[in-house]
């Protein structure tokens, strides 16, 4: 299913296949541009390159186009700070200055930047007509804050008619900022206001509510999607926020996503959030970011549920973290691997494999979840299971399905990270993907090839002879010189003639022989238990 | 090279964070290199200016951003914070949180990465306005997050309230049952830094600690986990910890507050407050990821 209709069901509260995924990209798309914020948010074509960089590299379901709270800002004379990593920064507030209210004009069109928003949100439009395109605006109270300062905060109280005036024009430059994404083709609104999460929910009602409500009826009456971001301990307002009516209410960490979903889903609007900005996918590595996908994920469910990080992502998060997220997103079996390794794992005894797969045989082993259950195992099981004998014996395979704890201690032990995983003697040799016949027989080949000149350069082998009668003993050894002569092999000869130590090779009247193959299996250290019990085996 | 110890002191506007820095700066500047980070949301930039009238010797960090206010830009804030930190190197970091600062995601990204190797969380102090704060409501929601996280907090212009004293301690346990409770006028309270600082907060009546390899760690997440279950992780984790506090969400509904030294394990089950579970521990025996396992493994 495409990306805008797998949204706009998970916005319709019906059950879907896979969740959504929505990367908020924002100066982030400069960062896998190579440019800095500055430029990019001030260059509807680097907004434009960078969006479809993120769409190529993490197939969304859904994009913002910009996240950028300081567009309206900018424009109604609050001074912005510029820094290279970061959105800007809001630094002055015209009303604590002595602007008046009545001074300031509902910005158009054309205006600042807001033709960055508008002519890039045309352009992804035309470019990507199945992704759901998110128009961001600055939310009211938020907006009255860069307006006003901290002052807002006690003016709440000491002048709420103030506030009502701010507010109110703050809804119209919404409105108006919503009109102009939604005509450029945008499909939802988010309204992001993180400073409602500083107010508590009785404040709320009288100051955010009708305001931002009127915005979500301007987005329903242009048959448009509409949602609320917040970010920060919003917890004491998720209700009030869904009785604005919005589609969909998205948080970040500081929220338990379980906690919104349960009062989103009663109040029958979508949800979503909240992986972890900085910590997992600006400063963790890949596994970490699967594990975090995969726990949101579980929480989220599939019924009205969309994958988002928790606000806008961190300019120089790895892109390999997000790659990592969306791969996890599009693979149930992944989704599954890290749910069981993740029960397993804190009590995992690695074991020592450095000598794994010396024996005479080629041994591969398929680590799977389970190849009854998952399609992908099942097929490499197969793949592996028709080649095998072509090898007539040489190659002995085994499955090792990791529902079981002995499997995940191998599994951890050969350092396998993916399922389902192919290793030919120990080493990992096709990860995730079925190998084509032909490619698995080379593989095979190539390491029964290794072996052998292995085994050819460690030899050595002896041939005793037992016996009592010094003449029959010399009469033999002739006769053995003469064979590795003609057989042109290196292979030493010892007599023995010992009674006691003929009868420990089971022996009582000469003459006899007995060859003896020696081999090196382990040197300058204990092998683990799981290698001896391979080298037993071939004996 | 030895971690540096790193102090929190949170509180909204007003409240008098910045009396109190000048008075750390002066008990302890010639004798200390402290390093002091500001962030300049609020018009804390004039209070930048005025430290360093003082003519006292310090380093001081500004954050152009109202950055510690929201995770989306606290990645920033941890580049400038390296840079920091290998530029002056000092002996201790005081960071002056904004009252809209979340103080446990800031805890949260100073012990991870490379932040961990040089640094860890020695206090978290949140100073309140008892004025302010016996005028009930919305000032209660902006701080209550940082009072929930606080080692001590600090209750200053007690001399502008009457008999209201005991309501706001009252206010402050529902929100904080084990942090210390310290009543002032002016700021004019002693503060620990460093080391010092966990001795008396972690374990008072043990010797000082020996190792400099001390981790400060924050679990984050949206688990719950039975009471049981709980105690067993805390009996499990407790001894390798100078201190284990916060906050758990129960599976029953409620959430247990959270404090552990070496030999002691307290929990006060507490009603739910809907914010995430939010735990902080300082060792030098375990790291975040065995921890975060152990964690996940006992949900």
């Amino acid at each position: 299913m495409k990306g805008l209709e797998l949204i706009k069901k998970a916005f319709a509260l019906n059950p879907v296949e896979r969740v959504p995924w929505v990367p908020f990209v924002g100066v982030h798309g400069g960062f896998i541009t190579g440019v800095d914020a500055e430029a990019y948010l001030k260059s509807a074509d680097k907004v434009v390159a960078g969006v479809s960089k993120a769409i190529e590299e993490y197939n969304p379901d859904g994009v913002p186009v910009v996240f950028d709270l300081q567009i309206e800002a900018e424009i109604l004379g609050c001074q912005l700070q510029w820094a290279p990593h970061n959105p800007p920064a809001v630094v002055s507030h015209p009303l604590e200055e002595g602007v008046k209210l009545s001074d300031l004009n509902v910005p158009e069109i054309t205006d600042g930047r807001i033709p960055v928003a508008v002519n890039a949100a045309k352009e992804l439009r035309a470019k990507y007509p199945d992704i759901a395109l998110y128009g961001l605006i600055t939310g009211p109270f938020t907006l009255a804050l860069h307006l006003l300062g901290t002052d807002i905060f006690t003016k709440l109280f000491e002048s709420p008619d103030e506030i009502t005036e701010v507010m109110e024009f703050c809804t119209k430059v919404g409105n108006k900022m919503a009109k102009y994404l939604i005509d450029a083709g945008c499909d939802i609104i988010a309204v992001v206001d993180p400073m409602t999460s500083q107010i508590d929910p009785m404040t709320f009602e009288t100051f955010v509510t009708p305001y931002v409500s009127e915005i979500f009826d301007t987005v329903r009456n242009a048959d448009k999607l509409s949602s609320f971001f917040v970010c920060g301990h919003a917890q004491q307002n998720i209700e009030a926020m869904c009785n604005c009516k919005p589609d969909n209410v998205s948080i970040d960490e500081n929220i338990p996503i379980d906690f919104v979903k349960d009062i989103a889903l009663k109040k029958g609007i979508s949800f979503g959030g909240n992986m972890k900005l900085t910590v997992v996918l600006l400063m963790g590595n890949e596994d970490d970011c699967r594990e975090e996908a995969v726990e949101c994920l579980d929480l989220g469910g599939k019924t009205g549920f969309i994958l988002a990080p928790g606000c806008d992502l961190p300019m120089d998060t790895p892109p390999e973290n997000l790659k990592a997220v969306t791969e996890i997103v599009h693979d149930d079996y992944k989704q599954e691997v890290i749910r069981t390794l993740d029960k397993k794992e804190s009590t995992i005894e690695v074991l020592n494999m450095k000598d794994y797969g010396q024996s005479d045989k080629v041994i591969v082993d398929i680590i799977t979840l389970n190849s009854e259950s998952c399609a992908p195992c099942q097929y490499m099981v197969e793949a592996v299971k028709q080649v095998a004998p072509q090898f007539e014996g040489i190659v002995e395979w085994r499955e090792h399905a990791i529902k079981k704890m002995d499997a995940v201690t191998f599994m951890s032990s050969l350092m396998v990270k993916n399922i389902p995983t192919i290793c030919i003697d120990g080493k990992i040799a096709f990860v995730s993907q079925i190998p084509p016949k032909s490619e698995l027989i080379a593989a095979i080949q190539k390491r029964i090839n290794k072996k052998l000149k292995l085994k050819i350069k460690s030899k050595r082998s002896e041939l005793l002879i037992l016996g009592e009668n010094e003449n029959e003993n010399n009469e033999l050894k002739k006769i053995i010189e003469r064979a590795t002569t003609e057989l042109g092999k290196d292979v030493e000869v010892k007599i023995i003639s010992d009674k006691a130590q003929m009868a420990s090779f089971g022996v009582v009247n000469g003459p006899a022989v007995v060859s003896v193959k020696y081999k090196l299996k382990s040197e300058s250290e204990i092998p683990s238990l799981e290698v001896v019990k391979e080298w037993i085996k071939e004996l | 090279m030895q971690k540096i110890p790193f102090h929190i002191i949170s509180g909204f506007l007003g409240s008098g964070k910045t009396t109190f820095l000048k008075r750390i700066i002066d008990q302890y500047s010639g004798e200390k290199k402290i390093g002091i980070i500001q962030n300049e949301f609020a018009p804390a930039n004039i209070d930048g200016v005025e430290l360093q009238k003082s003519g006292k010797d310090f380093n001081l960090l500004e954050i152009n951003n109202g950055s510690v206010f929201c995770v989306c830009l606290l990645g920033d804030f941890v580049h400038s914070l390296e840079k920091f930190i290998d530029e002056y190197r000092p002996d201790n970091i005081i960071i002056e949180a904004s009252g809209l600062s979340d103080t446990t995601s800031i805890s949260e990204v100073i012990s991870a990465g490379r932040l961990a190797e040089k640094i860890y969380l020695a206090s978290n102090w949140c100073i309140i306005d008892a004025q302010n704060f016996a005028k009930v409501g919305p000032m209660k929601q902006r701080v209550s997050h940082q009072i929930r996280m606080a080692d001590v907090i600090v209750v200053n212009k007690t001399d502008l309230v009457g008999n209201e004293m005991e309501t706001i301690k009252n206010e402050v346990r529902k929100a904080n049952p084990f942090a210390e409770i310290k009543e002032t006028t002016y700021c004019d309270i002693d503060f620990e830094l460093g080391n010092r600082a966990i001795n008396k907060f972690y374990f008072s009546d043990v010797k000082t600690m020996a190792s400099p390899e001390i981790n400060s760690m924050v679990i984050k997440n949206g688990r719950k986990m039975s009471r049981k279950a709980l105690q067993q992780f805390l009996n499990e984790w407790a001894p390798k910890a100078y201190r284990i506090k916060g906050f758990v969400n129960l599976t029953k509904g409620k959430t247990a507050a959270v404090q552990c030294t070496f030999d002691s394990i307290k929990i006060v089950e507490m009603e739910n407050d809907f914010r995430p579970t939010e735990l902080v521990a300082i060792s030098t025996e375990f790291t975040l990821r065995e921890w975060n396992r152990s964690f996940k493994a006992y949900c």
